[in-house]
């Protein structure tokens, strides 16, 4: 997805792991692993956030920990980001879910129509209101890789990170072992890796049922200006309504309507980055 | 509805549908609109919700449920016919998304059925019509000398009236769907007899009982044809809008923490 201002391209779009890699257990390594540069799967394209995420081991990180208090700063110029299949129910009550233009098309949350403007993180770093933070950006500073040897996931983190203190903070390895932080970490990016395959699946059938249409939209903010959100696609109704009935039996069968639904539902918060501007489509 | 012995069960409010045998929700003396009888009265233009504090639950219509999935659970009273309520609170007799001085909770939405309110539908079954009421007892409805807000003026009746019955009557066409919708929940035995337990920060516990929701495990074994026939019939998404909203509870929760009840 893409603002007008910033032209960024839907292929931009973070990817996680190589294509079709199954969700393994992640592996820490015990020994210190080959260099980072042996092919980790964002090579050449960080994910969105990453700038500089390395393999995390004991050697390396030894006296690395985390600051207590959570900052989401770092996500405060994205307007939008990916969401795995199982948190288009959580995440409709707060956002609009759409689709990226890309191939395949996947969920993402707008959290924002001004161009880099994240309308949920405050001035002081804190999520706006009750709403739902996207696991995504709970994930961060960590992150899953793979490519370093094959079947393998090893467990990662930006230590370009804010949130990453030397000598300080929780720390990430106790005695030479991952701490419970860490292990929560791997756990965690696992999951959602894991949600985000689903959520891939999700998309192509999307793509391949040819219900995707691409969208824009305008909204008016209450000093006058006006933005406009586009390249991305939704479901479109009528489409869905005309999906033949073996079709249908078989997303029913894989739990895919229920995302359907919620993403249609999830329409109803372009509001609340302000009202529709006049002429809008 | 609620209770806070956990032991104890309790039932959701009357929130009947009209044409039942006890009166509406909220209604406590509906009476056909005439110019004779209604000649002299106004109806304060007003914002205030203050009659349905005392309410739990809101009926509610198929048509709205994409609106009120937003903040609350829906639900189906165990009542005949069934109704879908908005749950709105989860201590009896409490609407937590009124407040003391009438206003509704900013930003949340509200049920048709209260903004209908004091008119209503009254159905004149030897005609098989429906002619348009009012709440006699409604506390907005005054005597008042001018021309403002007046029902009727001249002995003709104003676009007040005309807003109310183009209201009543949509109310009405959509309240019909709604009916078959939930004829048709019936017919597969997809409702299921519920309690929601609800845990409260400071400790105190509620079971809400009383009512039905769409039995998940009933509904994913439901056979290709009667599916297919409910997604002919539209109803399949308001069943899944059903289901995704019953997360509210957790607002519910929240709202009842916050206001300290």
């Amino acid at each position: 997805m893409a603002k007008k201002d910033r032209g960024q391209k839907a292929g931009s779009e973070p990817r996680l792991t190589e294509k079709g890699a199954a969700p393994a257990a992640p592996e820490m390594p015990a020994a210190p692993p080959a260099p980072v540069a042996a092919t980790p799967s964002w090579q050449g394209e960080l994910p969105l956030f990453y700038k500089n995420p390395q393999l995390l081991t004991a050697e390396r990180h030894q006296s690395f920990g985390l600051r207590e208090t959570v900052d989401f700063g770092f996500a405060r110029d994205t307007n939008s980001v990916p969401l795995g299949a199982n948190e288009l129910f959580p995440a409709h009550f707060s956002f609009p879910v759409v689709f990226t233009e890309s191939n395949p098309p996947l969920p993402v949350a707008v959290l924002g129509v001004g161009a880099n403007r994240n309308s949920f993180v405050d001035d002081k770093g804190g999520w706006r209101d009750a709403a739902y933070v996207p696991a995504y950006i709970r994930r961060y500073p960590f992150i899953l890789a793979t490519g370093i040897a094959p079947g393998q996931i090893h467990l990662a983190i930006d230590e370009a990170a804010g949130s990453l203190t030397k000598d300080s903070g929780r720390k990430l390895f106790e005695g030479g072992q991952p701490s419970p932080l860490t292990a929560q970490a791997a756990e965690f990016c696992r999951a959602f890796q894991a949600e985000f395959d689903l959520a891939r699946a999700f998309g192509e059938a999307l793509q391949a049922a040819n219900l995707l249409v691409s969208k824009r939209v305008d909204i008016q903010q209450p000093d006058g200006t006006r933005q406009t959100l586009k390249q991305f696609r939704v479901v479109d109704e009528a489409r869905y309504d005309a999906l033949p009935d073996p079709a249908f039996l078989a997303w029913r069968r894989r739990g895919w309507l229920g995302l359907v639904y919620a993403h249609l539902l999830s329409m109803r918060r372009w509001q609340g980055f302000g009202a529709p501007a006049a002429g809008a489509v | 509805m609620a209770e806070n012995d956990p032991s104890a069960s309790s039932s959701m409010p009357a929130a009947t549908a009209e044409g039942a045998a006890p009166l509406p929700l909220f209604y406590r003396r509906p009476a056909p609109l005439s110019a004779l009888r209604h000649f002299g009265l106004s109806l304060s233009a007003t914002d205030s919700f203050a009659f349905a504090r005392d309410a739990n639950a809101i009926p509610l219509n198929v048509s709205e449920f994409s609106l009120a999935a937003r903040h609350y659970p829906i639900v189906f009273t165990p009542t005949d016919p069934v109704t879908p309520v908005a749950v709105v609170g989860i201590a009896k007799s409490r609407n937590l998304f009124v407040d003391a001085a009438g206003k509704w909770l900013a930003g949340a939405y509200i049920p048709a059925y209260v903004r209908r309110y004091p008119f209503l539908f009254i159905e004149d079954k030897e005609k098989d019509e429906f002619i348009l009421g009012i709440d006699d007892a409604a506390k907005a409805l005054r005597e008042e000398a001018g021309e403002k807000d007046r029902l009727f003026w001249e002995g003709k009746p104003t676009s007040l009236i005309e807003r109310a019955m183009a209201f009543c009557k949509e109310y009405q066409s959509d309240l019909n769907f709604t009916r078959k919708f939930c004829a048709a929940l019936e017919e597969d035995r997809l409702l299921a007899d519920k309690e929601a337990g609800v845990a409260l920060k400071d400790g105190k516990k509620f079971r809400l009982t009383g009512f039905r929701i769409v039995d998940e495990a009933k509904f994913d074994k439901l056979p290709a044809k009667p599916l297919l026939q409910l997604r002919r019939r539209r109803f399949m998404h308001p069943i899944y809008l059903h289901m995704i909203s019953t997360a509210n509870w957790a607002t519910l929760v929240d709202l009842a923490a916050q206001q300290g009840d």
